[in-house]
C-alpha cells in the first residue's frame, strides 16, 4: 500500500484548518461547527486539492460578508491569518492558480485592516 | 536557574546527537539506571525457559529457574568471557558456556568445569553471574541494572493500570524482528514521540486518524499518545476494508477500540496498541551513530481468515510508515551533522519530545551543553 499517493500530499494543509475554522466560523455567525466539521473531513477523505481550495475561498467570501464589531475582530484576524498561511504553504506543491495570488493578497488585506 | 526552565520549547542540543562522551553517559546514567523491558512473560514462563537480551551492551539472561523465580544473569563466563546464552529457548537443568564448557546452576552459582584440576587457583564457590534486578509488570519483563534506582511497581507510575486492561500477558507472542539504523537512538525515539510530522511524512494516516485529537500524555517514565480514528471511511481501498473489516481481539478495552495508542516506556522501548494486535519495539544503541531494534507481535491468536487479513493490512500500512520514517530519521542524522545547526524549537504537538529531552536533560549531566 502506498501511503502518500501523489495526489495525498496536499493533506499535510488541513490540521490547522480542521483545527481551527469550524469553531472561527461559528463564533462569527458564518457557519455551523458541526457542518464545517463535517464539510472538511469529506474533502480529507474524498477532496482533491482543488476542492480544499474551493472551500477556503469560501470560507474566505464568509468572512468578508460577516458582521465584525470590537469583539469578533480577534476571531476575524485570527481566522484570516490561518487561511491566508495555506497560500504561504501551497508553493511547496504546485505553481499559483489563478486564484491564489488575488486570494492571498485580499486575506493579507483582511488580516491588516483588522489590526 | 533551572536547565530545563532555560531550554523550555527547545530541543536538545545536536552535539547530544554526536558527541560520544555524552553516548557513554547516556549508557551509564539513563540505561544502566533504568528498568528495561526484556521480553514478553510468555517467553519465561516455565521453569529453565530463558531469554537473552542487552543493556547498554551488557548481555543478559532473563531465566525462570527451577523453583519458579524469575531471574536476570550476566550472560557472560566468568571464564573468558564468552556469551553463555543465545537467543531464547530452554536451559532445563544448567546453563552451560558453548566456549569450554563451564557450567552454572539457574542461580548464577558455578556448578562445574571441565577439567577442573587444571586451574591452579579456581575457587568454585566464589564464582558465581552476577544478577541484575528483574519484574514483571501487566506480561512484560523489566530488568534493572541499578540497586538505587525505585521499584518497578512505582517506577512507571500509572502505567500498570493503563496497561492492565489489556490482558497481555494472554496473548501470543511472535518471534523477533529485528533491524538496524545508522541513527543515534534518540533520533529514532524522538520521532516516533511526535505526531505534528504526521500530516507532511504519512498524510495517508490522516485519513485513518483525527489528527486534531491526537494528543500526547507524558506521564512519569512513559508518555501515552492517543490516536483516535476518523469516523468516516477512508477513500482507500486498503485503508477502507481494514476499518471495516477490524474486530477488536477478545478482551480488548473498549475505550481503546477506536483508537491506535501509542507507548514510550523510557527510555526507549515503545508499545503499538492496535485493536488487532500489539506490538513492542525497542531500541538498542549499538554506539552513536548506530541503533540495532526488535519488534514483537501480540495477538489472541486467532487464525480466523479476517483477523488474519486485519492483522496483514495493518502490518503493511505500518511498515510503510516505518520507511517514511526511516528516510526521515536519515536525514535528522545527517542534519545534526551539520555545523549550523544548534537546536530546535518545539510545537505544542510536540510535547512528547519536550517530555523526554527534559528526562533526558534531568539524567544526564552535560547533555544540554551546545
Amino acid at each position: 500500500m502506498r501511503l502518500i499517493h501523489g495526489d495525498d500530499r496536499w493533506l499535510f494543509l488541513t490540521p490547522e484548518i480542521e483545527r481551527e475554522v469550524p469553531g472561527l466560523l461559528a463564533a462569527l455567525g458564518i457557519g455551523d461547527a458541526e457542518g464545517e466539521q463535517e464539510r472538511i473531513e469529506r474533502l480529507i477523505h474524498r477532496g482533491g486539492i482543488d476542492d480544499w481550495f474551493a472551500y477556503l475561498r469560501s470560507c474566505r467570501a464568509r468572512l468578508e460578508g460577516a458582521q465584525v464589531d470590537g469583539e469578533s475582530e480577534l476571531l476575524a484576524e485570527r481566522l484570516a491569518a490561518v487561511l491566508r498561511e495555506q497560500y504561504l504553504l501551497v508553493p511547496a506543491l504546485r505553481e499559483d492558480e489563478e486564484h491564489d495570488a488575488p486570494e492571498r493578497r485580499r486575506l493579507e488585506e483582511l488580516v491588516w485592516t483588522s489590526r | 536557574m533551572s536547565v530545563v526552565g532555560d531550554t523550555k520549547g527547545k530541543t536538545l542540543p545536536a552535539r547530544a546527537y554526536t558527541s560520544a562522551e555524552i553516548y557513554e553517559a547516556e549508557m551509564r546514567e539513563v540505561f544502566l539506571k533504568a528498568w528495561n523491558f526484556a521480553c514478553h512473560v510468555s517467553d519465561v514462563s516455565e521453569p529453565g525457559r530463558f531469554w537473552t537480551t542487552s543493556i547498554a551492551g551488557e548481555p543478559i539472561a532473563i531465566l525462570r529457574d527451577s523453583d519458579g523465580q524469575l531471574r536476570a544473569l550476566s550472560n557472560v563466563c566468568r571464564h573468558r568471557a564468552a556469551r553463555i546464552l543465545s537467543g531464547e529457548g530452554a536451559c532445563p537443568k544448567v546453563l552451560r558456556c558453548p566456549y569450554h564448557g563451564w557450567t552454572y546452576r539457574h542461580d548464577g552459582q558455578l556448578a562445574a568445569v571441565p577439567e577442573a584440576r587444571g586451574f591452579d587457583d579456581l575457587d568454585r564457590d566464589a564464582v558465581k553471574l552476577p544478577q541484575f534486578r528483574v519484574g514483571e509488570l501487566c506480561g512484560l519483563v523489566f530488568v534493572c541494572m541499578s540497586e538505587d534506582t525505585e521499584p518497578l511497581d512505582t517506577y512507571f507510575g500509572d502505567l500498570a493500570e493503563k496497561l492492565g486492561r489489556l490482558r497481555l500477558a494472554e496473548l501470543t507472542a511472535s518471534g523477533r524482528h529485528r533491524n538496524a539504523y545508522d541513527h543515534n537512538w534518540k533520533v529514532i525515539a524522538d520521532n516516533y514521540l511526535e505526531g505534528y510530522h504526521i500530516p507532511v511524512g504519512h498524510p495517508g494516516l490522516l485519513r485513518i486518524l483525527d489528527y486534531k485529537r491526537y494528543l500526547a500524555h507524558p506521564a512519569k517514565h512513559h508518555t501515552w499518545i492517543d490516536g483516535p480514528f476518523r469516523d468516516k471511511p477512508s477513500k482507500h481501498y486498503q485503508e477502507r476494508l481494514y476499518q471495516k473489516l477490524l474486530r477488536p481481539m477478545p478482551g480488548f478495552p473498549s475505550e481503546l477500540e477506536g483508537s491506535w495508542t501509542y507507548v514510550h516506556l523510557w527510555p526507549c522501548t515503545f508499545i503499538d496498541i492496535y485493536p488487532d494486535q500489539i506490538d513492542t519495539w525497542q531500541l538498542f544503541p549499538d554506539g552513536l551513530r548506530r541503533t540495532r531494534t526488535e519488534a514483537r507481535v501480540y495477538h489472541s491468536g486467532s487464525s480466523a481468515v479476517r483477523d488474519r487479513v486485519v492483522r496483514a493490512i495493518n502490518w503493511r500500512f505500518n511498515k510503510k510508515v516505518m520507511d517514511e520514517d526511516v528516510e526521515l530519521c536519515d536525514q535528522v542524522q545527517l542534519g545534526l551533522e551539520s555545523r549550523t545547526y544548534e537546536r530546535g524549537v518545539l510545537n505544542r504537538n510536540e510535547n512528547g519530545v519536550l517530555a523526554f529531552h527534559d528526562m533526558l536533560r534531568a539524567a544526564v549531566p552535560g547533555i544540554d551543553e551546545p
